[in-house]
């Protein structure tokens, strides 16, 4: 495998287009549905709403005036929170996942960028689990489980009937590929 | 008293110790006994002590025993007190009646309870290990408690007590009867070899057990000669006293100990210790030369101190690790002792590590990771996954050697080859090793020189996926393929993981990573100790080694299921003519 020691380096800019040359080398990354994002967006304003709300009753009802930085950093909190929250899309947009011959190609995050190889054989369980908001838009999380607790793989945000295909297919594979532990 | 193995029904039950009710029932005794005596207290000093030394005391109107001493009813209050004992004992028996266990063809099962049956089961396939647990209590009265670890959550059953020698030979039928279960289902060619061994020996032997129970049945029958009470004690002494070492590996000499003065002072050196002294020593100084208020860190430091030096040094006592027929047994304890045995290829990992202040005299400690572990199994009995506290690095390749697949397959040749190389790659330079990153400092700081990984003896992987290999050597490679990484500045350390035991294989770029064009290759293993992760790797370097490591997992779990199914045909065709 040497020639993968010799391709370019993924420069940000193929980043950020979600469509770097490793490790897929020329598949496509099969995508989550769009959708997620509203899912994720809706979930972080959540939390940014909360966080505000705080911070209000806080600097609203104190006694004294606190010193200038706790508004300040509250600020810069609710900024952060806010940014996150915006970055929905393209963090959506970040997750993908390949069927390989052999085992599942998974990755997801722009900051904390993460890419997983799943033999097959490893998966113990799949599950597919859906919460309300993503019932609401129609779609479901497929959960992967493996005896080892940090694989920690989920695929959120496909539509329904994909998740449950995609489940069946892979407990087939994963039974017709089952090693011991 | 016999602790011949008795069963009770014709399924094969039996019952547990008949002491058992009585040390599970212990703590409860103790706390009863506690509170009676610490109101007694008075009154037996009282009667001990003449009059002047305990003075005048005010007659306590609230007293139980002066109130039924007073209205006449001590008879009464005797019989009450004689009928709840008597009920407690009927109940205690009638619980160890219905505590039974047995070791059926695919499952070790224990049954209990009365109004409530309960029944646990631990599938034979899925034993990951068995121990063996005497506490100081246990040990006196010659009971061991017997836990039978199965991987998954809280999958465990225990047998609280047998008979010490019971205790051994049920060990040994459980870990044999696995063993053959693995054989059965998908074992490989060894297990399947070795049980025909073990199985022909019984039959050479029917009523004598393998290894273990060996040495006793001798004593037995020697105590059974005179039978008199100097003979039981002098047995109890001896099971007391007895380090559960495998008979044959202790006749081989396949066997690691650790001397105590050597454990003391690893003790004394390691990080554990060293730090919490260094903040001791610092506290007395502030208190004599700054303020006199730092002595009051200084009593619950020293407890701390001695409370860790103490708990690994009994953790470490009478350490012996030796290979037995089907496991490696690891078995520890001053007071408390216990015994594991992990039956082989159970092993995920393997991690060698060594502290700053131990390499003058090139000592070690080994742990592993095995799927029956979990961190919620604390308790101050168990090895936590130690297999050598501490040793030379002669010890440390023995325990390699005994506790990876394939380690003893090689000839004397590649043996010592594997040695020289493993050798270089705990203190030398490592050769062979990928090493991390030109600016890798950042994150590992001084790490980043020994940092490096290799995945070794792994299968070809490019062209010839669709040529298969021979069963032989795809077996080798299937034991041997190791991903091994070597960390480390202060605590040096060497993992290795087979490649068999991979879940999945992770690329990670943290936020300080990313900055300077760096990145962390991971294996995931089950829970564990052992963390199979190499960061700081160049971004190309790691993205070529994900993509080796991946294939590499792919390619030799591939094998090796291919090679159980095909084993298992071969086991039914000459199954079919006889």
């Amino acid at each position: 495998m040497d020639e993968q020691g010799t391709h370019e380096d993924a420069t940000p800019a193929e980043a950020e287009d979600g469509a770097p040359e490793w490790p897929n080398r020329g598949t496509a990354w099969q995508r989550v549905s769009p959708k997620y994002a509203w899912a994720d967006l809706a979930l972080n304003l959540l939390l940014v709403g909360i966080v505000a709300v705080i911070s209000l009753a806080i600097l609203l009802f104190a006694d004294a005036k606190p010193p200038a930085f706790v508004p300040v950093g509250m600020a810069v909190v609710a900024a952060l929170l806010l940014v996150n929250a915006v970055l929905a899309f393209r963090r959506v947009r970040a997750i993908g996942y390949i069927l390989r011959d052999d085992d599942l190609l998974f990755r997801r995050g722009i900051m904390f960028e993460r890419v997983i190889a799943v033999p097959y054989g490893r998966l113990q369980m799949v599950d597919v689990t859906r919460g309300p908001l993503l019932r609401a838009l129609g779609l479901a999380t497929l959960k992967f489980v493996t005896a080892s607790a940090t694989t920690g793989v989920n695929l959120p945000g496909l539509p329904l009937a994909e998740a449950e295909s995609l489940r069946d297919r892979l407990v087939d594979l994963a039974e017709t590929r089952r090693s011991g532990l | 008293m016999t602790e011949a193995v008795e069963p009770v029904t014709d399924e094969g039950w039996r019952r547990l110790h008949p002491l058992s009710p009585l040390l599970r029932g212990g703590l409860v005794l103790l706390v009863v006994g506690g509170i009676v005596i610490a109101n007694l207290r008075d009154r037996i000093i009282e009667f001990l002590l003449p009059e002047e030394f305990v003075g005048e005391q005010a007659p306590n109107e609230s007293d139980l025993i002066d109130f039924v001493v007073d209205r006449g009813l001590i008879i009464i209050a005797l019989l009450v007190v004689l009928g709840a004992i008597l009920l407690v004992v009927f109940f205690s028996w009638l619980s160890w009646r219905f505590h039974t266990f047995r070791i059926s063809p695919d499952a070790v099962e224990e049954r209990s309870g009365i109004v409530f049956r309960q029944h646990r089961r631990a599938p034979l396939e899925r034993i990951q290990s068995v121990n063996l647990q005497r506490s100081l209590l246990a040990r006196i009265l010659g009971v061991t408690q017997v836990d039978v670890q199965t991987a998954g959550q809280g999958g465990k059953v225990a047998l609280r007590y047998l008979g010490y020698q019971q205790a051994k030979e049920v060990r040994e039928q459980i870990l044999r009867a696995s063993a053959r279960s693995r054989a059965r289902d998908a074992g490989s060619a060894e297990e399947d070899r070795r049980v025909h061994e073990v199985v022909a020996a019984e039959e050479l032997a029917p009523d004598r057990l393998t290894g273990a129970a060996e040495d006793f049945a001798r004593e037995r029958s020697t105590g059974r000669a005179e039978t008199g009470l100097p003979a039981s004690l002098d047995r109890r002494a001896r099971e007391f006293a007895d380090l559960d070492i495998d008979a044959e590996a202790r006749r081989a000499g396949s066997l690691v100990q650790v001397p105590v003065g050597r454990l003391i002072g690893s003790i004394f050196l390691s990080w554990d210790l060293l730090i919490p002294a260094v903040l001791l020593i610092g506290s007395l100084i502030a208190g004599i030369v700054w303020v006199p208020y730092a002595f009051g860190l200084t009593i619950p430091m020293l407890l701390v101190f001695v409370g860790m030096a103490y708990s690994q040094f009994n953790r470490g006592w009478g350490f012996t690790l030796s290979r037995s027929g089907d496991g490696v047994r690891v078995g520890a304890g001053l007071t408390a002792t216990n015994t594991e045995t992990v039956p082989l290829g159970r092993i995920h990992a393997v991690e060698a590590r060594q502290p700053l202040a131990w390499r003058p005299f090139g000592w070690w400690r080994v742990r592993i990771t095995t799927a029956g572990h979990s961190v919620a199994q604390g308790g101050q009995n168990r090895l936590q996954n130690l297999v050598l506290p501490v040793g030379f690095e002669a010890d440390v390749l023995r325990v390699f050697e005994t506790v990876l697949p394939g380690g003893d397959a090689g000839s004397d040749e590649s043996g010592a080859e594997d040695r020289a190389s493993l050798r270089d790659e705990l203190s030398g330079a490592g050769a062979g090793y990928l090493g991390a990153g030109r600016r890798a400092g950042w994150v590992l700081w001084f790490g980043r020189r020994r940092a490096g990984l290799r995945i070794a003896d792994a299968p070809g992987i490019a062209g010839e996926s669709g040529a298969a290999l021979e069963t032989a050597a795809a077996e080798a490679s299937e034991a041997r393929a190791t991903l091994r990484i070597r960390r480390g500045a202060l605590t040096r350390s060497l993992s290795v993981m087979p490649l068999v035991r991979a879940q999945s294989v992770q690329l990670r770029r943290p936020l300080v990573h990313r900055m300077i064009g760096l990145a962390s290759v991971q294996a995931h293993t089950v829970l564990g100790p052992v963390r199979m992760e190499m960061r700081g790797l160049r971004l190309d370097d790691a993205r070529g080694v994900f993509d080796r490591l991946a294939a590499a997992v792919v390619r030799v779990q591939a094998d090796e299921t291919a090679r159980r199914l095909e084993e298992r045909e071969r086991r039914e065709r000459n199954r079919e003519p006889r």
